[in-house]
């Protein structure tokens, strides 16, 4: 099993704490089977208990069931400037969920912050209608691609560029936090390492 | 109100406070160890989580701070254990306009503080004790090296320290698990400083096993200590001190326990327990016992003396609250670029070093040349690490494209000793109190002269290391304005001396105004050295209680 913590459906009747717990426990019995841990000794292992862990079970089945994402912050608008964004500054991005994501972070963040990245948000729908009388999400994918290419060249200093490097890092951290980006870098969910390598060589690179 | 009667009272159950238990119940000796905290094991640990089946994978941080605002300062305070450390708004501390203090750290689990910990363990010098007849500056300690060092002997066999003796006067040499391996970026700077420069760096000294002890398993390199450790590879009180003193049959840990004061009988000048509020009851509730021992972390047991009576318990002297250290922390080093240096690419993936390099106090040395701007010295943490370049250009494939572009760096960042002043104190604030009732702290602290002289001075030795080492893009820094407590190496505010009219403790750390009161955390400090204090905290609380052993045989307590 190559992700440890593989969300299952939830059954018709989840309703049911019965059948929860036995859902939760067929999901258990999965997760140690396929650690990969690194002798059968350790199959009494914490770890077994470790990943036993219903809260982070609870939270990972309530994000996957709300596949119809209902945005707790940003409006429709806002969500599908940011969502085509997001594809377009780091592909990937729409099947990782990072629009949804961002949305939910940003309904628990600073007013600041908020007020940051909406004016930073904004600043791709000014530029579209100054170039082109329509809405980002209305320019076709060569339009996109050359204010991008703009506001990423820009001088470092400029508003269009500071505001795309404003969105540029929320969604790349959103991205390379979820579970695709981290696969991306990576991570095989293999927590344990018998060695750790280190320099080899004789003579210790002296000049 | 219910009261309870042992042998010995031990409030506290962190780095002091564990190490109090284990030695005293495995003696036979009834012992009493209160936790402000909540109960705290295994199943609570979370370190193999990723951080993409957290609900905000840690990128919340405004989050976190709704309840722990000063808490979230430290780096070690994440989604994945936040709920372990005090909440601020019930617990608060002030400090005056102008001075703020961050009081990171404070932990509300068994364990306390060690569950976080960055495990970095160094033996104080004759250097560092005896400060004052070196430079003139302060006070010396009431004891020396060769007092402590047997302490440390005990301490490290059973912690389990990995590292590497390099016979440097500055920072004297340990029992030692087999050293963690340094990079190949590491390994240059470390040869090439040394033979340019003449300064050590090390791999750093952790309370990392590296081979396995008292069931305890060897360090299996997933990286973030701070979630806790399923198999015991760092040292935590709660699974290791804590855990034996439990196994002896003599220690009944009693959690949720907030101690409000000590407890003292007028006529005989003794402590006789102490009294603290049940955390989830609000019940008042009394221990009593022989002796009493304070280990809840520097300023949680100064705080509790100030509240134990009129001008604070056992401060006979009027220091008590006074000459409040912290260290010099991500105020002055360097970064620097070693592109040329093999690495392996970059992998989340990948084992991950728990540990970084130190590089041991190169100025004011015993042998060498004295700084001209300022006393004592300092010593660089950090270390090397090839990563993704999250930080790359443009967008679209290319950016992704560029962020696996790897990059091999070295960063020296300063920690460095901070002077014992009377004017850096805590004292009780008598307008707030805690969600719980108790008065609360007001801290008073400010970087003096000294310290303001010697930061510029570690970006200017970090730059030459990385020079001497052949680093490139080369990027010193120096951060003057950083609020005192980022060190999160609170010490002094009842120091320990000689003479009972300028010190609140003996050299035993007993105090001098009552003879079975004893204070076992970094509170005791007389000077900070540079060095990481925890494991110092350790090796003065196991003789304190040796010495507190040998007076209860003697009748004297």
């Amino acid at each position: 099993m190559s992700n440890p913590l593989k969300i299952i459906p939830a059954a018709p009747d989840s309703e049911s704490g019965v059948s929860r717990r036995a859902a939760l426990q067929t999901l258990f019995a999965g997760v140690g089977a396929g650690l990969a841990l690194p002798g059968a000794a350790e199959a009494q292992h914490p770890i077994h208990q470790h990943l036993a862990n219903p809260g982070a079970i609870e939270q990972a089945q309530q994000r996957a069931a709300a596949a119809a994402y209902t945005p707790e912050f940003l409006d429709a608008h806002q969500s599908k400037t940011l969502e085509v964004l997001a594809e377009a500054i780091v592909p990937g991005s729409t099947a990782a969920r990072v629009a949804p994501f961002i949305d939910q972070l940003l309904a628990v963040e600073s007013a600041d912050n908020q007020r940051a990245f909406l004016g930073s948000l904004g600043a791709f729908d000014m530029a579209a209608i100054t170039k082109h009388a329509r809405p980002w999400v209305a320019l076709t994918a060569a339009e996109q691609d050359e204010l991008l290419r703009e506001a990423s060249t820009a001088d470092a200093k400029s508003p269009f560029r500071s505001h795309f490097q404003n969105v540029k890092d929320w969604i790349a951290g959103a991205y390379y936090s979820s579970e695709p980006g981290m696969r991306e870098l990576g991570w095989t969910g293999n927590t344990f390492f018998q060695e750790l390598p280190g320099c080899t060589h004789p003579g210790g690179h002296e000049d | 109100m219910q009261t309870t009667t042992f042998d010995v009272i031990v409030v506290g159950s962190g780095a002091s406070g564990g190490w109090a238990a284990k030695r005293l119940s495995e003696a036979g000796i009834k012992v009493a160890l209160l936790e402000a905290g909540k109960p705290h094991g295994d199943a609570d640990f979370n370190e193999h989580v990723a951080a993409y089946n957290l609900t905000y994978r840690d990128r919340a941080s405004e989050w976190i701070r709704r309840t722990r605002p000063r808490q979230r300062d430290c780096y070690a305070c994440r989604e994945w254990n936040y709920k372990w450390f005090a909440n601020d708004l019930e617990e608060p501390y002030t400090t005056p306009d102008g001075k703020p203090f961050s009081w990171q750290g404070r932990l509300r689990v068994v364990g306390g503080r060690t569950n976080v910990w960055a495990r970095q363990s160094y033996r104080f010098s004759d250097q560092d004790l005896h400060g004052k007849s070196f430079d003139g500056h302060g006070d010396d300690w009431p004891i020396a090296y060769k007092d402590v060092a047997p302490y440390y002997d005990i301490v490290e066999d059973y912690v389990g320290i990995s590292g590497q003796a390099e016979n440097v006067p500055e920072l004297p040499d340990g029992h030692f698990h087999p050293a963690m391996p340094m990079s190949c970026a590491e390994t240059q700077l470390r040869t090439r400083v040394k033979s340019k420069l003449g300064y050590t760096v090390t791999i750093g000294r952790s309370a990392n096993i590296t081979r396995p002890i008292n069931g305890r398993r060897a360090c299996h390199y997933c990286g973030p200590c701070e979630h806790g450790c399923i198999t015991h590879s760092y040292f935590n009180a709660a699974f290791t001190t804590v855990a034996d003193a439990l196994r002896s049959g003599n220690t009944t840990l009693i959690t949720n326990a907030m101690v409000y004061r000590v407890l003292t009988d007028r006529s005989t000048h003794k402590a006789t327990g102490v009294m603290y509020i049940d955390r989830v009851t609000r019940e008042v509730r009394e221990v009593r016992a022989r002796a009493v021992l304070l280990c809840a972390q520097a300023l949680e047991s100064t705080r509790i003396l100030l509240n134990s009576a009129e001008g604070g318990l056992a401060n006979s002297s009027g220091v008590l609250g006074h000459y409040l250290m912290d260290h010099t922390w991500v105020a002055g080093g360097a970064s620097g670029e070693f592109p040329d240096a093999p690495a392996p690419k970059p992998s989340l993936g990948a084992p991950r070093r728990p540990n970084g390099l130190y590089t041991i106090r190169m100025k004011n040395t015993i042998n060498g040349p004295r700084e001209k701007n300022y006393v004592r010295g300092f010593g660089f943490q950090g270390g090397g690490s090839t990563s993704f370049r999250m930080d790359a250009p443009g967008y679209g494939q290319a950016f992704k494209k560029g962020v696996l572009d790897p990059l091999t760096s070295v960063n020296l960042v300063g920690f460095g000793e901070v002077l014992a002043r009377f004017d850096n104190f805590v004292e009780i604030d008598p307008k707030v109190v805690d969600k719980f009732g108790i008065p609360v702290l007001r801290i008073t602290m400010t970087w003096g002269e000294n310290e303001k002289a010697m930061i510029p001075d570690m970006a200017v030795t970090a730059t030459r290391m990385l020079e001497a080492a052949g680093a490139r893009n080369i990027q010193p820094f120096t951060v003057l304005d950083r609020i005192p407590g980022y060190g999160i190496h609170e010490m002094g505010t009842a120091r320990m001396g000689r003479d009972s009219k300028t010190s609140v403790l003996n050299g035993f750390l007993q105090t001098h105004d009552i003879s079975n009161l004893y204070v076992l955390d970094a509170s005791s400090f007389v000077s900070s050295g540079c060095q990481n204090p925890t494991l110092t905290i350790m090796a003065l609380a196991v003789r304190g209680c040796d010495h507190l052993m040998e007076e209860m045989k003697r009748g004297n307590v």
